[in-house]
C-alpha cells in the first residue's frame, strides 16, 4: 500500500518539493540581499520576535523603498501562502482524483482494508506537507523574519494579524489544509470542486485557528490554576506562544478531519449513484 | 472431439452436447476407450458453463455410454448401434404420417411446426423430449 | 477449495438503497449458490451495479444485509471476492506490469503465474501504460486482476460490454475454465441476454430494484410456456399465471408460467428460449411484480 500511495502521490510530491525548494532558496537569497541593504543603512536587526512592535515605526527606521523592500514583501507573501499551496497540491488530488477516475472501486476491492488505504495515503500526504513546509518555515524564521520588521508594508501588517510566522503554525497549517482538502475530496469526489472549497476554507481556517488557539490557551490557563508559575506563564503569552496554541488548535482540527474521513470511508459511497 | 453449440435453436446446450456425443459415437468418431474432453477444456473452448458439460456427461453416464475414471477423465464405454430397432419403427410411423400430411396439403415447414408444437405440448420437459431419440 | 457448499456464495436479504430520491434497490432478496454462474439481468437503472457494489463492500446499503460466503461484507470478505466495476477502472499512469505487481502487493492469495499466463493470452503489452490501452484491453486487464486474486466469488459488472466478439469468447472461455477448475462462483450482470445464454446456470432478474425471477435456468425454462394465438383466447387463459402479453392486431403472444400440461384450444404452445423468457420478465416488470421460482 505504501508503494501505491507514494506512486500516486509522486507527481504532486515533486511539485510540492520543487515549490518548497524554490521558496526556501528565494527566502535565503532574498534575506541575504536585504541583509546587505540593512547593513548599508547601518541598521541593527535582532532576532525576530513577533510582538515587538517593530523597528519600523512611523517610517523612522524603515528601509527606503527599493529592491530590498520588494524582496521583503515577496518573502512575506511566500511565508504566508506556501503552506496553503503545499496543502492544496498534496491534499486536493489525494482522494478526489481516485473518486473521479473510479480507481477507488479498484483499490478498495483488493485485499486491503479501506481504513488502511485511507490512513496510508493520509500519512504520506500529511508527512510530505509537513516536511515541505518545514523547510520554508525554518529558513524564513532563521534568515528572513527579522528583516520583516524593518519593512514598512500595510499588507504585511494586515497579514500578520491573522497569519503567524511561526514554524509550528506554518507546518500545522499545511498539514491541516492537506487533511481538509483530502477529506473534502473523499466526500465530494470532484477535483475542481474540492480545490475551490479548500481555497474558500482557508481564511476560515485562519480565523478558526486564532479563536481555537485562544480558547485552548484559556482552557490551559484555567486548568493550570493550581500552579502559580504555570498560570502566570499562560496568562501572559507572547506572539510565538499564541501561535503555538493556534497550531495546537489546527492539530485538533486535523484529527477531527481525519476522523470524519474515516467515517466517510466506513459508510462509503452512500452519496454516489 | 469438438463440440459445436448453436444457441439459436431452441434446444438447450446440454441436450446439444449429449446429442453430439451420441452422434460422434454412432458415426465412429468416438470409439470405446476414447477420452472425452474435460469439462474445463470444453468450457474454455466453447464458453459453455462447465456445470452444463458435467450435467451432459452425467446423462451419458446414466445412459451407459461413457464412464468416468477417477482422476483421468471420462471415457467412451460402448458403441452405439447405428440405428436401434425402436427408432426404425418410429421412422416407419412417421413416414406414414408424412404421406398423410402431404395428402392434406401441408408442406415441410407446416409439418415441422406441427412436430415442434406437438413436442412442446405433449412432452413438456426437455428431458422427455430427449429420451425419445 | 475451502468453500462450504451449503452456505450460499451471496445472500442478499431485504436490501434497500436510495441515491437521494432515486430508489435503486427496494427490499431485494435472493441467494447465489456456490460453484455456479449466475447472471444478474435487468434494464439500465434496475439496480444491478448498486447490488454488485454492495456485495463488494464499496457501498453500504441503507437497509437489509448482504452476506458473502457466510460472512457479512467487510474487510474479511475482501480477499475472497474479485470485483470488476463497470468501466473497469485501473490506474492509468501505471504500466501493465506495474499493475500486476500492484496486485501482488495488495493481495495475499495473488497467483503471479496465472496472472502472467492470462496477460499473455490476452496479448496485453506489459510495458504499455494502462491509460493508453484500448477499452477492451483495459477490461481484460481488470479481469486478470480479479482472477489472479484467486477469489471464491467473482462479481463482474457488465464484463463483456467493451469487448470485441473474439475477446468476448476468449473471456467467457477463461471464466468458464476457472469455474471448472476451481469451482469459482461467478455473478455477472448484463443487459445483453444473448451474451449469457449457455454461460449461466442460474438467473436473477432485477426490475425496479427487486428480484422478480430467481432460479436455475433449466427448471425455470421448463416452468414456462409461450402461447401464440388470437388475442381473445389468450385473454381467457385461466389457471395459468400470465407473465406478459403482447398483442399485434387480433393476435397475441403470451409468456405463461405453467409447468403442467398445455391447456386445450387453438393456441399454439412453445417452450420459451432463455431470451424470450427473460425479455418477457423484463418487459412485464412493474412495481408490484414479485414472483419466485424456487431455486435448486
Amino acid at each position: 500500500m505504501n508503494w501505491l500511495a507514494l506512486r500516486l502521490l509522486r507527481p504532486y510530491l515533486i511539485v510540492a518539493a520543487v515549490l518548497s525548494a524554490a521558496s526556501t532558496a528565494f527566502v535565503l537569497l532574498g534575506a541575504r540581499a536585504i541583509g546587505r541593504q540593512v547593513d548599508a543603512h547601518g541598521m541593527v536587526v535582532d532576532d525576530y520576535a513577533p510582538d515587538r512592535t517593530g523597528l519600523c515605526e512611523t517610517g523612522l527606521s524603515c528601509l527606503p523603498a527599493g529592491t530590498a523592500t520588494d524582496l521583503g514583501q515577496a518573502i512575506v507573501l511566500i511565508a504566508a501562502f506556501v503552506p496553503l499551496l503545499i496543502g492544496l497540491i498534496l491534499g486536493v488530488p489525494l482522494f478526489a482524483r481516485e473518486r473521479e477516475e473510479s480507481t477507488d472501486a479498484f483499490v478498495l476491492t483488493q485485499s486491503i482494508p479501506p481504513m488502511r488505504w485511507l490512513s496510508t495515503k493520509l500519512f504520506w500526504a500529511l508527512s510530505a506537507g509537513a516536511v515541505c513546509t518545514a523547510a520554508v518555515a525554518v529558513s524564513f524564521r532563521r534568515a528572513a523574519a527579522g528583516y520583516t520588521l524593518v519593512l514598512d508594508d500595510v499588507g504585511y501588517t494586515l497579514l500578520g494579524e491573522v497569519h503567524k510566522y511561526n514554524v509550528t503554525f506554518m507546518v500545522m497549517q499545511a498539514v491541516f489544509i492537506t487533511a481538509l482538502a483530502g477529506v473534502l475530496g473523499l466526500a465530494g469526489g470532484r477535483t475542481l470542486r474540492t480545490l475551490i472549497l479548500s481555497v474558500l476554507a482557508w481564511p476560515v481556517v485562519l480565523v478558526v485557528a486564532q479563536i481555537g488557539g485562544l480558547l485552548l490557551a484559556m482552557v490551559a490557563f484555567l486548568l493550570s490554576s493550581w500552579s502559580d508559575s504555570l498560570s502566570s506563564m499562560l496568562g501572559t503569552l507572547d506572539g510565538d506562544e499564541t501561535a503555538t496554541f493556534a497550531a495546537l488548535a489546527l492539530a485538533v482540527c486535523t484529527v477531527v478531519a481525519v476522523l470524519i474521513g474515516r467515517r466517510t470511508v466506513a459508510g462509503s459511497a452512500r452519496r454516489r449513484p | 472431439m469438438i463440440f459445436r453449440i448453436d444457441r439459436r435453436t431452441g434446444t438447450s446446450v446440454y441436450v446439444q452436447l449429449v446429442q453430439q456425443v451420441r452422434q460422434a459415437i454412432r458415426m465412429g468418431r468416438l470409439a470405446p476407450g476414447d477420452r472425452l474432453p474435460t469439462a474445463r477444456e470444453v468450457s474454455e473452448r466453447t464458453g459453455i458453463n462447465p456445470n452444463t458439460v458435467l450435467k451432459a456427461y452425467r446423462e451419458l453416464e446414466v445412459a451407459g455410454l461413457v464412464e468416468p475414471r477417477q482422476g483421468s477423465g471420462t471415457f467412451v464405454r460402448r458403441d452405439l448401434a447405428p440405428l436401434p430397432d425402436h427408432t426404425e419403427a418410429l421412422r416407419r410411423e412417421l413416414a406414414d404420417w408424412v404421406t398423410r400430411a402431404l395428402a392434406a396439403g401441408l408442406d415441410i415447414s407446416d409439418m415441422q411446426a406441427l412436430i415442434v408444437e406437438a413436442a412442446a405440448g405433449t412432452a413438456p420437459t426437455l428431458e422427455d423430449a430427449h429420451h425419445v431419440d | 477449495m475451502s468453500t462450504d457448499r451449503t452456505v450460499p456464495a451471496l445472500d442478499v436479504a431485504g436490501v434497500s438503497h436510495s441515491f437521494g430520491r432515486r430508489r435503486a434497490l427496494y427490499d431485494c432478496s435472493f441467494t447465489v449458490p456456490v460453484g455456479g454462474v449466475t447472471a444478474l439481468i435487468g434494464r439500465n437503472g434496475a439496480g444491478k451495479s448498486t447490488l454488485l457494489r454492495a456485495a463488494s463492500g464499496l457501498l453500504r446499503p441503507d437497509g437489509g444485509e448482504v452476506r458473502v460466503l457466510g460472512e457479512p461484507v467487510g474487510d474479511r470478505s475482501l480477499p475472497r471476492i474479485g470485483y470488476v466495476a463497470q468501466q473497469a477502472p485501473l490506474y492509468p499512469m501505471l504500466t501493465v506490469a506495474q499493475t500486476l505487481a500492484l496486485g501482488r502487493r495488495l493481495n495475499p492469495r495473488w497467483d503471479a503465474g496465472y496472472a502472467q499466463h492470462l496477460t499473455d493470452d490476452a496479448a496485453l503489452p506489459s510495458t504499455a501504460r494502462v491509460g493508453t490501452l484500448a477499452p477492451g484491453h483495459r477490461s481484460r486487464l481488470a479481469l486478470v486482476m480479479a482472477l489472479a486474486k484467486r477469489p471464491e466469488l467473482l462479481l463482474l459488472d457488465e464484463p463483456l460490454a467493451s469487448l470485441d466478439p473474439v475477446a468476448r469468447t476468449e473471456v467467457i472461455g477463461t471464466l468458464m475454465a476457472d469455474v471448472a477448475e476451481r469451482g469459482t462462483t461467478v455473478l455477472l450482470s448484463s443487459h445483453v441476454v444473448a451474451d449469457i445464454d449457455g454461460v449461466c446456470d442460474h438467473v436473477v432478474v432485477l426490475a425496479e430494484g427487486r428480484a422478480c425471477l430467481v432460479g436455475e435456468v433449466e427448471p425455470v425454462l421448463a416452468g414456462h410456456l409461450v402461447a401464440v394465438g388470437a388475442g381473445f383466447e389468450i385473454s381467457t387463459l385461466d389457471g395459468a399465471e400470465v407473465i406478459e402479453v403482447r398483442t399485434a392486431g387480433r393476435d397475441a403472444i403470451a409468456l405463461v408460467r405453467s409447468a403442467g400440461p398445455v391447456p386445450a384450444g387453438d393456441l399454439a404452445w412453445h417452450r420459451p428460449t432463455l431470451e424470450e423468457l427473460l425479455l418477457g420478465y423484463l418487459r412485464a416488470a412493474g412495481p408490484e411484480l414479485k414472483r419466485e421460482v424456487s431455486a435448486a
